[in-house]
């Protein structure tokens, strides 16, 4: 296979064209690990760098000023801080959950009410992640009430 | 701090209107109507309630509270309510006796977990729509896939 990189000029779109005989397992999966570097989430594990997929995030926290990406089952560190990150999904599924978390709200099963003056999201996955009851009104945003 | 702001102005419209149910109740239930000065008593509760609003802002931190933090600070909030409500209360000639301030103390309690109770309940309607409308859309994602 003869691989090509043109550079182009700032002001034309980057894009990565795959001219293949056959769409089989392996090209769509070249064109996903593309499209995943395409959106600019990163997440490093193991010394080892992970494109990610927004849709792939069930969360996002810091703990103790490092900045996590929690997937179905697992954790990616990131650069990011929560403000960069909340500008990175504005428009997405994503809400402010907390002054530590960012949750998708796509993957949350159902929630429920705390005694704590909170809520509890239970995500998907079976994980449990704390709703501040002063992020609820923009948890109501995105599901449009 | 903005939304923190915000639930201090509502406590304290909350916290207002209790205060002052509770007041003109007991006034008629424990002493036929005739021994508070509703009026004094509608002037003492504002600051009163500020104060009581105020108290939420025990341990406000950058990060968020633990179960354990949020007993420290209920407990703090609660033992500063008391102290504040049976002093003013006292300097405002709304009570003299020992019965008079053990009223004063329980109604504080009753009141704050009257406040608990109904935030709670809000709390439970809030998730029960939340959660029709996550079923909802899990419905919808379901049948255009189906479709597709």
């Amino acid at each position: 296979m003869k691989i090509r990189i043109e550079k182009i000029e700032k002001e034309q779109p980057e894009e990565v064209v795959l001219r293949v005989h056959e769409v089989n397992a392996d090209v769509l999966a070249i064109a996903n690990q593309f499209e995943k570097v395409g959106h600019g989430l990163v997440g490093y594990k193991n010394n080892m760098v992970h494109p990610l997929l927004f849709s792939e995030v069930y969360y996002f926290e810091v703990v103790e000023g490092k900045s996590f990406l929690y997937c179905n089952s697992e954790v990616y560190e990131t650069p990011l801080r929560l403000y960069e990150f909340q500008k990175m999904t504005l428009g997405n599924m994503f809400f402010r959950a907390s002054k530590s978390m960012v949750v998708n709200a796509d993957k949350i099963d159902h929630i429920v009410p705390s005694m704590y003056g909170r809520f509890e999201a239970v995500l998907i996955n079976g994980e449990r992640v704390v709703v501040n009851r002063n992020y609820v009104d923009d948890m109501k945003r995105i599901f449009g009430m | 701090m903005g939304k923190e702001i915000k639930n201090i102005w509502r406590r304290f419209i909350q916290l207002y209107g209790y205060g002052m149910l509770a007041m003109i109740l007991l006034d008629k239930i424990l002493y036929g109507g005739n021994h508070i000065d509703i009026s004094t008593g509608a002037i003492i509760f504002i600051p009163l309630a500020f104060y009581s609003a105020l108290t939420s802002l025990i341990f406000y931190s950058k990060g968020d509270l633990s179960k354990k933090d949020w007993w420290c600070r209920q407990s703090i909030c609660m033992v500063l309510n008391e102290v504040g409500a049976l002093l003013g209360t006292y300097l405002a000639g709304l009570w003299r006796d020992l019965f008079g301030g053990l009223v004063v103390a329980v109604c504080v309690l009753v009141i704050a977990a009257l406040m608990h109770v109904i935030e709670y309940r809000t709390d439970i309607a809030t998730a029960k729509q939340l959660n029709e409308t996550i079923r909802k859309r899990r419905m919808e994602a379901s049948n255009e896939n189906y479709s597709n």
